[in-house]
C-alpha cells in the first residue's frame, strides 16, 4: 500500500460559525502502481482527501500513511518526504506558474528537492517529453504559452519531482475536447511508462472509466465505495442518486439489459459499446 | 483556512444601532469627536462616557470587544499621559520627596484628562465600524461627499474602487491559499531561513497572484462594460436610505448630550 | 423583424488589418427566440465572435447588426449592450457587489432605471433564475452554479432580447451545469429570449435548436443538432467530439450496418440498438470481424 488513511477526519473552521466536517472517518488504501479515479460532487471531500496525502492538511483525527510511514507521527522530516513522494497537481495548475522561463518553472520542484544541476536538467527533459511540449518552449516565458500548453507545463513541474504517486485534481477542467484527450492520454502514458501510482480526481465518469482501474467514490465527507471500475458501475443508480453523471452509453446499455437483450451492463466507453454490439450481432443477436 | 477573516471590524447584528442610517451614524460620530475636544471638565466626559455605555448596551456588542479597540493605540495613550504629567503646574504631590517634586496634582489631572479624551475618541469612533458593514460605510461616505462631485472630486470612482476591492478580498485570499498550497506541493519552503530568504520564498506566491489579479481585472472590466457601466453620471441607486424615527431619536439624544456638555463647560 | 442578429462578412483581427484574422469573412443570421449552440476548439474565434455581437469588440471588416442597429454606431452603445446580455465563463470575475441583490441591480443603476422599477426588476430576475432565497447572501459563499445563476440574473434584469453565454458551464461541476442549463432553457421558453451558447460540452449543444461549428474564424457547419452531428468525421477533424450515441452509430455504419446517421439522445439510441438486435436493421453478415 503506497497510501493508506485510517479513520481520517478533518474539520475546518473549528470554533467558528462555519465549522464543517470535510472528511468523516475515511479509511482508504491505495495500491502501488494502481490508477485510481476519485469521484464525487463538489463538497464531497475529494479535494480535502487528496490534500492529506502530501501533508498540506493536518488531520483533525486519524492517521495518514505514505509508503508505510505515519506522516504525522514524527518530526517534520516524514512530511517533507511525503511531499516529494506524493506529487499533487491542483485544479487549474497553470495559475501557479511564476518563473521567467518554462525550464526554470519545471525545475522549481527538483531544485527544492536539492538535486544536482545535471539531474535537474535530466528530469526537466523527461517530464517535458511526458507532457508533449517541444524543446523550443523551454526558453519561453510560461506566460507566452497557450492555455493548454500552460496547463501541461505546470503538470510537468510536478512530474519532474518523480513522485511515487501523482495526484491530479481535475487536470482537464475547462479545456476543449482536444485539450482534454491530449492531457488524459499523456497521463495514461506516464502511468504506463513509469509504473508509478496515479490518482485522477474528476467529475467526469467518462474520463475515469476510460483511464482508471479502480474508483474511490466520495459522498458527504465519506468514502462511499472503493472498488474496481465494473464493480462501481454496477451501482449506477446509486451513483446517479448522489448527483454523479453516468456516461450516456452506460445508461443506454443498462436500459437494453433491462429490456432483456443479452448485452453487458458494464459498458463505459464507445469502444466497449462497439465491441459488445458487434459480438452480439455475430452471435445471432436476437432476444429469442 | 484564512478565508473567513472579517473585514475591518464589522460585528454583524440586528440592533437598533446596526439598523440606523449609516449617514446619520457617520455624522453623529463626527459630531461626537468634535464634542470630545470641546469638553473642558470631567463632568463632560462623564456624560460622553454614559452615552457610550448606553450605545454599547443597545448595540449588543460585548463590552470586551469594545474595549479591545483601545489596545492597538495603548502605547500612544500611555505616551501622551506620561508627557502631560510634566505640564500641569500646581502643587507637588509629594512635597517632602525631592526627586519627585516635578509630579504635580495639575499634571496628574492633565494626564488623566488627555487619556480619557483619547480613550473615548477611540471607543466612540469604532462603533461606526462595529455596527456598519464596509459596503454600507463606503456607500454612506460616497453620499455624504456627493456635493464634492461638483468640484470634480472623483467620489464615485473612489467608492466603486472600494466596493470592488471589498468584493475581491475574499476571492484573492482564497486564491493565495490555493497558490501557497500548490507551491508547497512543489517543495517550496516558507517557514525556514532568515528574513531575506523568506521574502524571496514569497515570489512563487506573489507572481501568480498578481498575474491572476490582472486577469480578473480584465475580465471584470469586460463584464462591467457588458452591463453598461459608464462611470457615475446618470446612475440611479438601488439602495435608498431614509431617516426613520430611530435616526431622529439618535439625533435628539446627540443634541441633548451636546447641550449638556456645553452647559457643563459654562457652569464649571 | 424575425432576425435578431445579422453578421455580414465579418472579419476581425486584434492588431488591425495587417494582423492575422481571428474571424474571416463570417456570415451569420440568428432568428429571434432561437437557441443556438456555438462549437469549436479553443482559439477558433468563438469568443471573439461573441464580443463582436455586443460591441465589446468592433469589426475590422464587414458589419454586425443587432436588433437592426449597426454595432459601430457609438450613440447607441447602451441600446446594444442592454439588448445583447453577455455572461462569461468565470462567475467570480463578473460579480461586482458584495451582496447578491445589489449585484443584480448594478446594470439597472448604470442604465438609470428609477428606484421602484429597479426593486421590482431585481426581484423578478432573482425569481427567474430561482435564487430568490439568496437575495441577501454574499456571492463568495455560493456554489459555482449558484454564482453563475446570479450572474445570469444580473443580465436578465436588463431585460435583454438575447443572452450570449461564453462557456458559462466550463468551470462548474455536473450539478452546477445542469442548474445553469435548466435556467437558460426556462428563460428561453418563458421570457422569449434568444440564447447563444458557446460550449465544449456536446450534451449541451444537443439541447439547442441549432448548432454552429466554427474553425479558424469561419463557420464550417450550421444546422440542427441532428444534421451537424451526422458529420462525425468532419467534427473529429476539427478536434470536436460528438455525443457517445452518435459516435457509436458512426462506428457501426463503418461496418455497413444500416443504423440511422444521427442518434443524439439516450432514448433514441436504445430504440435503434434494440431494433438492430432484433434483426430489424439490415447488416451484412460477416462484413465485420472482431
Amino acid at each position: 500500500m503506497i497510501i493508506k488513511t485510517e479513520h481520517l477526519t478533518y474539520k475546518y473552521g473549528i470554533g467558528t460559525p462555519f465549522e464543517k466536517t470535510a472528511l468523516d472517518d475515511v479509511s482508504v488504501s491505495i495500491k502501488e502502481g494502481d490508477y485510481v479515479g476519485v469521484i464525487g460532487h463538489t463538497g464531497s471531500g475529494k479535494s480535502t482527501l487528496i490534500s492529506h496525502f502530501n501533508a498540506i492538511l493536518k488531520p483533525t483525527s486519524g492517521k495518514v500513511f505514505v509508503d508505510g510511514q505515519d506522516i504525522w507521527q514524527d518530526d517534520k522530516t516524514e512530511r517533507i518526504k511525503a511531499r516529494f513522494k506524493v506529487g499533487l497537481v491542483f485544479q487549474y495548475p497553470e495559475h501557479q506558474l511564476f518563473e521567467d522561463t518554462v525550464y526554470n518553472d519545471i525545475a522549481f520542484g527538483p531544485k527544492n528537492m536539492g538535486l544536482s544541476g545535471e539531474e535537474i536538467e535530466k528530469r526537466v527533459m523527461t517530464s517535458l517529453e511526458f507532457v508533449g511540449l517541444s524543446k523550443d518552449c523551454l526558453e519561453k516565458s510560461p506566460f507566452e504559452l497557450s492555455g493548454g500548453q500552460k496547463r501541461r507545463a505546470a503538470i510537468a513541474g510536478v512530474m519532474a519531482m518523480s513522485p511515487k504517486v501523482l495526484v491530479l485534481d481535475e487536470p482537464a477542467a475547462g479545456l476543449d475536447p482536444r485539450g482534454r484527450d491530449e492531457i488524459l492520454s499523456r497521463i495514461r502514458d506516464y502511468h504506463k511508462e513509469t509504473g508509478s501510482t496515479v490518482l485522477l480526481v474528476s467529475h467526469s465518469m467518462e474520463d475515469i472509466a476510460e483511464n482508471a482501474n479502480s474508483i474511490i467514490v466520495m459522498n458527504r465527507a465519506a468514502c462511499m465505495m472503493h472498488a474496481s471500475v465494473p464493480e462501481v458501475f454496477e451501482h449506477a443508480s446509486q451513483l446517479e442518486k448522489i448527483g454523479l453523471d453516468i456516461p450516456q452509453i452506460t445508461r443506454v446499455f443498462i436500459s437494453l439489459h433491462k429490456l432483456g437483450y443479452p448485452v453487458s451492463q458494464n459498458i463505459y466507453t464507445v469502444d466497449d459499446a462497439e465491441r459488445e454490439i458487434l459480438s452480439c450481432l455475430k452471435g445471432g443477436g436476437a432476444r429469442d | 483556512m484564512i478565508k473567513d477573516i472579517t473585514l475591518g471590524q464589522y460585528f454583524p447584528g440586528d440592533s437598533p444601532i446596526h439598523k440606523m442610517d449609516p449617514r446619520v451614524k457617520l455624522l453623529i460620530t463626527l459630531e461626537f469627536v468634535v464634542l470630545l475636544f470641546v469638553v473642558n471638565n470631567f463632568y463632560g466626559f462623564a456624560v460622553c462616557a454614559t452615552l457610550i455605555v448606553a450605545v454599547t448596551a443597545l448595540s449588543k456588542i460585548p463590552p470586551k470587544t469594545v474595549l479591545k479597540s483601545i489596545k492597538p493605540l495603548l502605547f500612544i495613550i500611555i505616551f501622551t499621559a506620561f508627557f502631560n504629567l510634566f505640564y500641569g503646574g500646581g502643587s507637588p504631590v509629594f512635597e517632602s520627596v525631592g526627586w519627585l517634586r516635578w509630579l504635580t496634582w495639575g499634571g496628574i489631572r492633565n494626564a488623566a484628562f488627555m487619556s480619557l479624551r483619547i480613550i473615548l475618541l477611540l471607543v466612540g469612533s469604532t462603533f461606526v465600524m462595529y455596527t456598519t458593514s464596509p459596503v454600507m460605510l463606503t456607500d454612506a461616505i460616497e453620499r455624504l461627499l456627493g456635493p464634492l462631485k461638483k468640484l470634480k472630486v472623483p467620489v464615485h470612482e473612489f467608492a466603486m474602487m472600494m466596493t470592488i476591492a471589498m468584493r475581491f478580498i475574499p476571492t484573492l485570499v482564497d486564491e493565495t491559499d490555493k497558490i501557497t498550497n500548490a507551491q508547497k506541493a512543489r517543495g517550496a519552503d516558507f517557514e525556514t531561513g532568515n528574513i531575506i530568504r523568506r521574502a524571496k520564498a514569497l515570489i512563487p506566491i506573489l507572481v501568480p497572484l498578481i498575474v491572476s489579479a490582472f486577469r480578473r481585472a480584465e475580465e471584470l472590466a469586460d463584464a462591467m462594460e457588458c452591463r453598461c457601466y459608464n462611470g457615475g453620471d446618470g446612475r440611479t441607486r438601488y439602495k435608498i436610505y431614509s431617516c426613520k424615527s430611530r435616526d431622529y431619536v439618535a439625533i435628539c439624544v446627540m443634541l441633548i448630550v451636546t447641550a449638556s456638555v456645553i452647559t457643563l463647560n459654562v457652569l464649571i | 423583424m424575425s432576425e435578431i442578429i445579422s453578421v455580414e462578412n465579418l472579419s476581425f483581427s486584434y492588431g488591425g488589418q495587417k494582423d492575422t484574422l481571428v474571424l474571416d469573412g463570417l456570415d451569420l443570421k440568428i432568428e429571434q427566440n432561437s437557441f443556438v449552440a456555438v462549437l469549436g476548439h479553443n482559439g477558433c474565434g468563438k469568443s471573439t465572435l461573441a464580443k463582436n455581437l455586443n460591441a465589446i469588440l468592433l469589426p475590422t471588416g464587414g458589419k454586425v447588426y443587432v436588433c437592426g442597429i449597426d454595432t459601430t454606431d457609438e450613440s447607441r452603445l447602451f441600446d446594444i449592450r442592454r439588448r445583447m446580455g453577455m455572461v462569461f465563463q468565470n462567475p467570480d470575475n463578473q460579480i461586482i457587489a458584495t451582496v447578491v441583490d445589489e449585484d443584480i441591480a448594478f446594470a439597472l443603476e448604470n442604465l438609470g432605471v428609477p428606484h421602484d422599477e429597479m426593486v421590482k426588476r431585481v426581484d423578478e430576475a432573482l425569481a427567474a433564475v430561482g435564487m430568490s432565497e439568496y437575495k441577501h447572501h454574499a456571492p463568495h459563499r455560493l456554489s459555482g452554479g449558484q454564482k453563475q445563476r446570479v450572474a445570469i440574473a444580473g443580465i436578465i434584469a436588463m431585460k435583454p432580447q438575447c443572452l450570449i453565454m461564453d462557456e458559462p458551464t466550463a468551470m462548474l461541476d455536473p450539478r452546477g451545469r445542469k442548474e445553469v442549463m435548466a435556467t437558460v432553457k426556462r428563460l428561453k421558453e418563458e421570457q422569449g429570449v434568444t440564447v447563444i451558447l458557446i460550449t465544449h460540452y456536446m450534451d449541451e449543444a444537443v439541447q439547442a435548436d441549432r448548432v454552429v461549428v466554427m474553425d479558424d474564424g469561419k463557420i464550417i457547419l450550421d444546422g440542427t443538432p441532428e444534421y451537424v452531428f451526422q458529420n462525425v468525421g468532419l467534427l473529429h477533424s476539427v478536434a470536436l467530439d460528438v455525443p457517445q450515441s452518435a459516435e457509436l452509430m458512426y462506428r457501426l455504419r463503418k461496418y455497413d450496418i444500416k443504423v440511422p446517421i444521427s442518434v443524439l439522445n439516450e432514448g433514441d439510441c436504445v430504440k435503434v440498438l434494440s431494433e438492430l438486435l432484433e434483426n430489424k436493421i439490415d447488416y451484412k453478415d460477416g462484413a465485420f470481424d472482431i
